[in-house]
């Protein structure tokens, strides 16, 4: 069956060790993919070319972090220093920290949690904190009224987050991901709870201040939103836990929906990230279609219509699992 | 009907083509009355297009204040020719009419003509801390490093 | 008259020189600063500057049919802590001087100007004796890397400023001299 990666090791501090190492790892080479593809599907989109140094653009990431490395590191003079240099960790950390628990293949996972989904759900709300430590932190108003909006979209946005969880966990009965994927053997869970995966998506944007909920970091009405006063690789770690924390919100919808590795002729990894790149292809392509919301038309949203509607799938999938 | 409304208010009313012109009819007024005028205009739908000033003090030792008045539907602009002494402050109609809080405040940094009552006079055009009205006829910009040596006068 | 502090550069090039002169090469640095300077040239974010007319051409410079994107400097940002080059585009204002110089002084090094249009190289169209409204010239207030002549130029002129300006990176201190 499993082979959880301190059984390979033997030893629990070389695991911790070896699983670090590649999340890290992959997470960087990720984030630098993440931006590529951002910017190259965005130039599609809208019809233009984007960057061309190097086939297909690629060389442009190595210029752009080269950059971001060799700037000046500036702080603002009447900054909280401490806070000012923790909020980008705060807002990576978590994501790091929970990216262990997601099944990638059927043989081999880092760790397996029987309370995984508690955990990632609770963990996670530490980039909220984060978030606002960089507003308050930078001592500029625009930022600071950056950090409030998103403060506000992200604790209101949880609640339909963590609504639309619950049916899975009521109809697995187990809250380890790892026998959710399993319990998905005939079909994924998307055939029967097709709304939730759509007020999870939606959610999920929202989580991560994607577009249309980009508000915190909205380029043309708030400077730059929480991150106004950062300056070169403290911005550079902020997209940073942006792309991380778009990674992690697919792979969980993959891991909760749509049936994890499981998938024909091709081993278990190459479905796996398959899905989760089709998901974060999807969100990359709400951002540029969709117009960027008002801030009360986020806040209406949020608990107008996603919660009531959460409210209503939860109440649905009890009463059939009472009857079936 | 704003004609007899206004018969009260101004000195007088001459019909113009508005082929020539520009505009249907002017009016000339004293400064003082200037919100009553405003009020008369608002009460029959009229909106502020625009104020803006002429520097007189060689012919008639004054400055002379042009508002300018229109309505949607059968468009009619009326022209209002107020005569104000120099360093003389002219009534404010910013609080009948929102928009003319910039046109006072452009005229107020470009003439040096002040309004009373007026929410936030202070200058709109050149930067807040300069010293002179440039449209004045006898106005000479003081040398200055934005200018180059061949352009200074 | 009152007499008010302007935000005119005026250090004086010569000290700096000297200075270089005395302190020398501590550290030879080449290797990196060549790579470092590779790397910059390639990926200048530009500040959302648009001032006037210009402005126009240079979102047509970064809209589909000219794609600044293609050679690096689509991402335009919006903060001035996080942009490289500051294209002031357009005709500067007496009243606008002094937020330039404000976010000039917030870009941080390494950082480089390029003056599109007339008006920001000497004033342009609206220059003339006596003239109180502008500043003649964005040399005036930042020390300007690029001039792009035009009234407004087009997006292929900002394209070869870019360029030229790339070209200046990779040079390194050596144009100086």
């Amino acid at each position: 069956m499993k082979t959880d990666i301190v059984q390979l090791f033997e030893n629990p501090y070389l695991a911790l060790g070896v699983t670090i190492a590649v999340i890290m790892a992959y997470l960087s080479v990720n984030a630098i993919m993440l931006i590529w593809l951002e910017r190259k599907l965005s130039a599609r989109i809208q019809r233009r070319i984007g960057p061309q140094r190097g086939p297909f653009g690629l060389m442009q990431q190595i210029f752009d972090m080269g950059k971001l490395l060799s700037k000046e590191l500036l702080t603002p003079e009447h900054a909280n220093k401490l806070l000012y240099v923790i909020a980008p960790i705060l807002v990576f950390a978590p994501v790091v920290a929970l990216s262990s628990l997601f099944p990638i293949t059927s043989t081999y996972i880092f760790h397996d949690f029987n309370i995984a989904i508690v955990l990632i759900l609770a963990i996670s709300g530490i980039n909220v904190i984060g978030i606002f430590l960089a507003g308050w932190g930078s001592n500029n108003k625009y930022a600071l009224l950056g950090a409030v909006r998103s403060v506000a979209q992200n604790i209101s946005y949880e609640i339909p987050l963590i609504l639309s969880v619950i049916p899975i966990v009521m109809i697995t009965r187990t809250m380890s991901l790892y026998d959710i994927t399993l319990a998905q053997e005939t079909y994924p869970f998307v055939l029967v709870q097709p709304i939730a995966l759509i007020i999870f998506i939606i959610s999920a944007t929202a989580e991560t201040n994607r577009a249309p909920f980009d508000i915190p970091e909205a380029e043309s009405e708030l400077v730059a939103g929480f991150h106004t006063e950062y300056s070169g690789m403290r911005f550079g770690l902020f997209f940073f836990a942006e792309y991380s924390n778009m990674i992690f919100a697919c792979a969980l919808a993959t891991v909760l929906f749509l049936g994890g590795w499981r998938g024909p002729f091709l081993p278990d990894a190459v479905w796996f990230f398959i899905k989760v790149y089709a998901l974060i292809v999807l969100m990359m392509w709400f951002r540029w279609t969709f117009p960027r919301l008002r801030f009360d038309q986020l806040m209406k949203f949020a608990w107008v219509v996603l919660v009531p509607l959460s409210l209503i799938n939860l109440l649905i999938t009890t009463l059939v699992l009472k009857i079936v | 009907m704003i004609a007899d409304k206004l018969s009260t208010l101004v000195l007088d009313a001459t019909e113009v083509t508005y082929d020539a012109r520009g505009f249907h009819v002017q009016h000339t007024a004293s400064p003082n009355i200037l919100p009553q005028i405003a009020d008369a205009f608002l009460s029959e739908n009229f909106h502020l297009e625009m104020i803006t000033c002429q520097d007189r003090r060689e012919n008639d030792n004054a400055f002379r204040l042009i508002y300018q008045f229109n309505q949607y539907g059968s468009p009619q602009r009326h022209v209002i020719h107020a005569d104000i002494a120099p360093d003389t402050a002219a009534p404010s109609i910013a609080a009948i009419f929102p928009a003319a809080d910039w046109y006072e405040r452009e005229i107020f940094d470009m003439y040096g003509v002040s309004f009373d009552d007026h929410p936030d006079l202070k200058r709109i055009l050149m930067e807040e801390d300069y010293f002179g009205h440039p449209l004045l006829k006898d106005f000479v910009d003081p040398p200055n490093p934005y200018r180059s040596e061949d352009g200074a006068s | 008259m009152a007499q008010k502090e302007l935000p005119i550069v005026t250090s004086d090039p010569k000290d700096i020189e000297e200075l270089r002169e005395e302190v020398g090469p501590l550290v030879h640095m080449d290797l990196l600063e060549n790579l470092l300077n590779q790397a910059r040239s390639r990926s200048l974010w530009p500040l959302t500057f648009g001032l006037a007319c210009c402005a126009i051409e240079m979102m047509a410079a970064g809209a589909a049919r000219f794609d600044l994107d293609r050679i690096g400097a689509g991402v335009f940002r919006p903060s001035a802590r996080q942009a490289d080059v500051m294209i002031l585009a357009g005709t500067i204002s007496r009243k606008m001087a002094t937020p330039i110089k404000t976010l000039w002084d917030q870009m941080p090094s390494p950082k480089w100007a390029i003056a599109m249009g007339g008006c920001t190289i000497d004033g342009g169209p609206f220059k003339y004796p006596g003239q109180y409204a502008i500043v003649e010239g964005a040399d005036k207030i930042v020390p300007v890397d690029v001039y792009v002549p035009g009234c407004p130029p087009r997006p292929e002129a900002l394209f070869a400023a870019l360029f030229k300006l790339e070209e200046k990176i990779r040079a390194g201190k050596k144009f100086n001299k």
